[in-house]
């Protein structure tokens, strides 16, 4: 038996024919989840979009939601995909603040937004996660990730701004002193 | 419109169900209360940076429950509670959505008798009534926790058919 540690800071990984404990970037990161992955020799695990609601039942005591890592694709892709950590933990990354915005879009109280576990998993990240959330600013959801920026990095270059357009405009400004642009 | 259209309904079942009518294209710049208070330059909340709010209120005072301080700002500008959503000739309701202490939504009681709101950062819509935004979905909102009226004043956006839309 193998430990295959799926986690948004693990590298690649190869599974064989088995049972293994897994964890999905879906969930917490870096929360190691028991999950039972049979797989051929060779083969690679990534995250993948399968809910399986008969193993998830079996869990009860784990509240979050259940998806396979096992998607099965060609080692050439994984090569690829897997041996750019930064490029994959982006992908990760990019994937939560997707549904941190669609569950978030009808809130009148954006502060509420705080409550989702989305919302925690990328905020513990501190500044690693502002590049993704500076880059969101520039669409549709500027009061979510102005909140997020607030919260996660713990800097207050937009305070005493007096609308939206004023905040982003300053934490434009704030990354590009760092050299973000 | 049709893709705000979709994002309306599947968040919003009983709203689709009972039918609403799009009146703005979606913005984030403003948000319910900046509807009814007629700022759409602003998003009116407390404690976040870019957003709007009428006096200084820190996070800890909020996390205790902010209905109180939502009620506040609406008397503020002339809001008094009210028994219900009816229609009264002359009067101005608004229907503040909560849950517990904790403020979700306002809507604006137009002169015939729907309402109008902007719902996040969506679209302002017309509904028919104030209960068929509440429901079991997780994005619906919670139950009207109070009505509260006022003389009513010109919102001209919010009375016209077509609302922020250019026909």
């Amino acid at each position: 038996m193998s430990i295959l540690a799926f986690t948004l800071l693990e590298p690649e990984a190869v599974i064989g024919t088995g049972s293994y404990i897994a964890a999905s970037p879906t969930m917490e990161l870096g929360t190691m989840v028991p999950m039972k992955v049979d797989a051929p020799l060779g083969s690679y695990a990534l995250p993948g979009p399968m809910v399986d609601p008969g193993y998830a039942a079996s869990l009860p005591h784990l509240q979050v939601p259940m998806v396979l890592p096992a998607q099965y694709v060609s080692a050439d892709y994984v090569r690829r995909f897997l041996t750019d950590p930064a490029r994959r933990q982006r992908a990760i990354m990019d994937r939560i603040a997707d549904e941190l915005e669609h569950d978030t879009a009808q809130l009148s109280v954006i502060r509420r937004a705080a409550r989702h576990p989305a919302f925690g998993q990328l905020s513990r990240l501190g500044l690693l996660s502002a590049p993704v959330a500076l880059q969101r600013l520039r669409k549709g959801h500027r009061p979510l990730w102005l909140y997020f920026l607030q919260r996660a990095t713990g800097e207050r270059p937009a305070e005493g701004a007096a609308s939206v357009d004023e905040a982003a405009m300053l934490w434009r400004a704030w990354a590009k002193d760092r050299g973000w642009t | 419109m049709r893709g705000a259209r979709q994002a309306i309904d599947d968040r919003f079942p009983t709203l689709a169900h009972e039918g609403y009518t799009i009146t703005s294209p979606r913005d984030d710049r403003y948000n319910c209360v900046a509807w009814i208070v007629r700022d759409l330059r602003r998003w009116w909340e407390p404690a976040l940076d870019g957003g709007y709010w009428p006096r200084r209120v820190s996070e800890d005072e909020l996390d205790a429950g902010d209905l109180p301080e939502y009620r506040r700002v609406f008397e503020s500008v002339g809001f008094r509670e009210c028994a219900d959503g009816s229609l009264v000739e002359g009067q101005e309701k608004i229907a503040v959505y909560a849950d517990g202490d904790s403020f979700q939504h306002v809507a604006y009681q137009r002169s015939d008798g729907s309402w109008s709101s902007k719902l996040g950062k969506l679209n302002d819509v017309r509904h028919g009534d104030t209960v068929c935004l509440s429901g079991s979905s997780p994005f619906e909102y919670p139950r009207v926790a109070h009505y509260m009226s006022r003389a009513r004043e010109p919102h001209d956006l919010a009375e016209s058919e077509s609302g922020l839309i250019r026909l």
